[in-house]
């Protein structure tokens, strides 16, 4: 109905996989949340390819949203500017520490996608749930700020639900998979706020 | 066969030891070496392996209603205790942060869903939006990273997804007990979505976070009452899915063995912990491991047991939590100027640890009165760890500056409060045995009737 089958996969793969590489490699919260739309929108087009376009638009939509609300918290408070990182984001030394943990998290990919294949996916798309799932956790093995941690969350999340699209029960239940991110962007956006300055007296 | 037991013996006094000299007082040292020499000889003397003989020695403690209506008493327990223990901590505490009894509510709401729900993706998918408002719950007093909040997230998020992949497993083949393998896997999906639910060790670091980080009204409500309700989920899940104790007859064991290794890691943790908050959470710990035990043992001969544990944990376990988070805010850290707050806080954390004489203690007489062999010892060992740590906390605090007139006020009020909070540990523990009976056989007498 939409049309988005005429797409390539492999374009569609590419994309999801260049916003999985980003997301461990681009330091700070805007090049991560770019790194996570762009999973969004390639798994979008995935669903799409696989179960049918609802879905893939749910999903699409459903990650634009919980994009905005990080966007919103992310501006609000600056985590940037207020949680000290080990690394100093933005040096060559930092860029070179995550240069090297991408390319060892990739041989573990690739291994496994070779060892363990998905077997109800097709292969190209069982890599594509790796490469999210690694990226994922290796982001959140960094130990980022909240909102960044929230977005690897998500990305977690989205490997669950390209992995789970050809067991669901039905087209709605993947849709309201896609609506869990929702709450779960809200509450990192007020997690990410800092406490009121009276909160620190106890209760 | 206790070979092994002393080499596990030797190698934990070996490690604490190691710590305790490096970093803390001579007694956590001195705990350690004691806790795996005790180990070490009641393993000599009394294991035998492969497990323990489990049998409930006391049926009268069983109420005689229907699986159903155990689940209604179970989920309404979990939302009387939440309401309740808000009130009290809301009123006496004068907690200025409005979000929680909202979202505490919220989230007490639907617990009971997901516990009522007769579909597991339904119930996944439940447990998948409860995470956002403890998430936010859990939000820490300082600027900074919230660790517990963020890790209670992932948990939620890798055990939602474990539960979800389990219908497909269930649905693929009918049980074969020449080959098992799909209810297998899904029988270790439904168990790994249970511990990660639970925050059984090693997905327990949420559970210390939360004491350190969270604010005390929130962490107590979390705390008291979360894990707990994971755990009546996996009942609920052994009785729609009878054929878990079929493909892993050894179940009851193994909840034994993974209640005792969590309480004997926890007390050797607790003894040697620098901080207050993580000290809750070790003391957690040891009440979860307690009620794993429990669980194990009743689930020996059915899961009627079981659900009476819980209910019995239930109520000992909210209102220690609440206890010490109140203790918590009444004393601000300040302990030796405040002797009530930190008495208070003792006896919750006795509590906790199923010392007598508080509430914890009578609600584990189911487990005290079964044949679980060294279990029993092995809590009592690990409850002494926290008891070792608390004291070292208490020592430790620092004596406060000179008091305003309002926090004179406060501690003028503090024996009031104390009195209160003494009744709400003794009472319901005290109710609890002189009603308990009268009250199963009313219900045995209606369920007859009926």
């Amino acid at each position: 109905m939409l049309g988005l089958k005429t797409w390539p996969t492999e374009l569609l793969i590419a994309i999801v996989l260049l916003g999985a590489v980003g997301m461990p490699l681009w330091g700070g919260w805007r090049g991560r949340l770019m790194a996570l739309l762009l999973q969004y929108l390639g798994v979008g087009f995935l669903l799409d390819t696989l179960l049918s376009p609802e879905v893939g638009l749910a999903h699409i939509l459903a990650g634009g949203l919980a994009g905005v609300v990080l966007y919103l918290g992310a501006r609000r408070c600056q985590t940037d500017q207020i949680v000290t990182r080990l690394l100093m984001p933005g040096t060559a030394f930092d860029l070179a520490f995550r240069a090297v943990a991408v390319t060892i998290v990739a041989l573990v990919v690739w291994t496994g996608h070779r060892l363990a294949p998905w077997p109800w996916l097709p292969a190209p798309m069982g890599l594509v749930v790796y490469s999210l799932a690694g990226a994922s956790l290796l982001t959140l093995g960094l130990a980022p700020p909240t909102i960044e941690a929230g977005i690897a969350l998500l990305a977690l999340w989205n490997a669950f639900e390209l992995a789970y699209a050809r067991l669901a029960s039905g087209p709605a239940w993947l849709g309201l998979i896609s609506l869990i991110g929702l709450p779960w962007a809200l509450a990192i956006s007020y997690l990410a706020y800092p406490p009121a300055g009276r909160l620190e007296e106890g209760d | 066969m206790a070979g092994p037991w002393v080499l596990v013996g030797g190698a934990l006094a070996g490690a604490c030891i190691a710590g305790a000299l490096r970093r803390w007082s001579a007694i956590s040292a001195l705990w350690a070496a004691a806790v795996s020499l005790a180990l070490a000889t009641l393993s000599w003397r009394t294991v035998r392996l492969p497990g323990f003989a489990v049998e409930m020695a006391q049926p009268a403690y069983l109420w005689g209603t229907s699986l159903a209506l155990s689940s209604l008493i179970q989920a309404l327990l979990g939302l009387v205790f939440t309401a309740v223990t808000f009130s009290v901590l809301g009123t006496l505490g004068r907690s200025p942060d409005r979000d929680i009894p909202t979202l505490s509510l919220a989230a007490s709401g639907l617990w009971a869903a997901a516990l009522m729900s007769q579909d597991l993706m339904v119930t996944a998918l439940i447990l998948a939006v409860i995470a956002a408002p403890v998430a936010v719950l859990l939000r820490p007093t300082k600027p900074g990273h919230p660790g517990a909040a963020v890790r209670y997230l992932l948990i939620t998020a890798l055990a939602a997804m474990a539960l979800l992949l389990v219908p497909a497993f269930i649905n693929q083949a009918p049980l074969n007990p020449q080959d098992p393998t799909p209810q297998l896997i899904a029988g270790a999906l439904l168990g790994l979505g249970w511990a990660l639910l639970t925050g059984l060790m090693p997905f327990h670091t949420w559970l210390l976070l939360t004491g350190s980080e969270a604010r005390p009204v929130p962490a107590s409500l979390v705390l008291g009452t979360a894990p707990l309700l994971s755990m009546g989920l996996g009942l609920t899940w052994l009785e729609r899915y009878p054929w878990l104790l079929t493909v892993a007859p050894r179940l009851p064991d193994w909840l034994v063995w993974i209640g005792l290794a969590t309480a004997a890691a926890s007390g050797v943790l607790a003894a040697v912990t620098p901080d207050l908050g993580r000290l809750w959470g070790y003391a957690s710990l040891i009440d979860l491991s307690a009620l794993v035990m429990a669980l194990g043992v009743a689930l020996a001969s059915g899961t009627q047991g079981a659900w009476m544990v819980l209910g019995g944990g239930m109520a000992a376990r909210v209102v220690s939590h609440a206890a010490i988070g109140w203790a918590l805010i009444e004393s601000r850290g300040r302990f030796r100027t405040r002797p009530w707050a930190a008495g208070l806080l003792a006896l919750g954390f006795l509590s906790l640890i199923g010392y007598p004489p508080a509430l914890g203690f009578f609600a584990r007489q189911p487990l005290y009165q079964v044949q679980t062999g060294p279990g029993v010892a092995f809590l009592f060992l690990a409850g002494t760890g926290v008891i070792v740590g608390l004291i070292r906390m208490l020592i430790a605090t620092t004596p406060s500056q000179r008091l305003s007139s309002g926090e004179a006020d406060e501690i003028r009020r503090l024996p009031l409060l104390t009195v209160v909070g003494l009744a709400l540990l003794l009472i319901p523990g005290l109710v609890w045995r002189m009603a308990g009976p009268l009250v199963a056989a009313l219900l045995r007498q209606g369920v007859r009737g009926a």
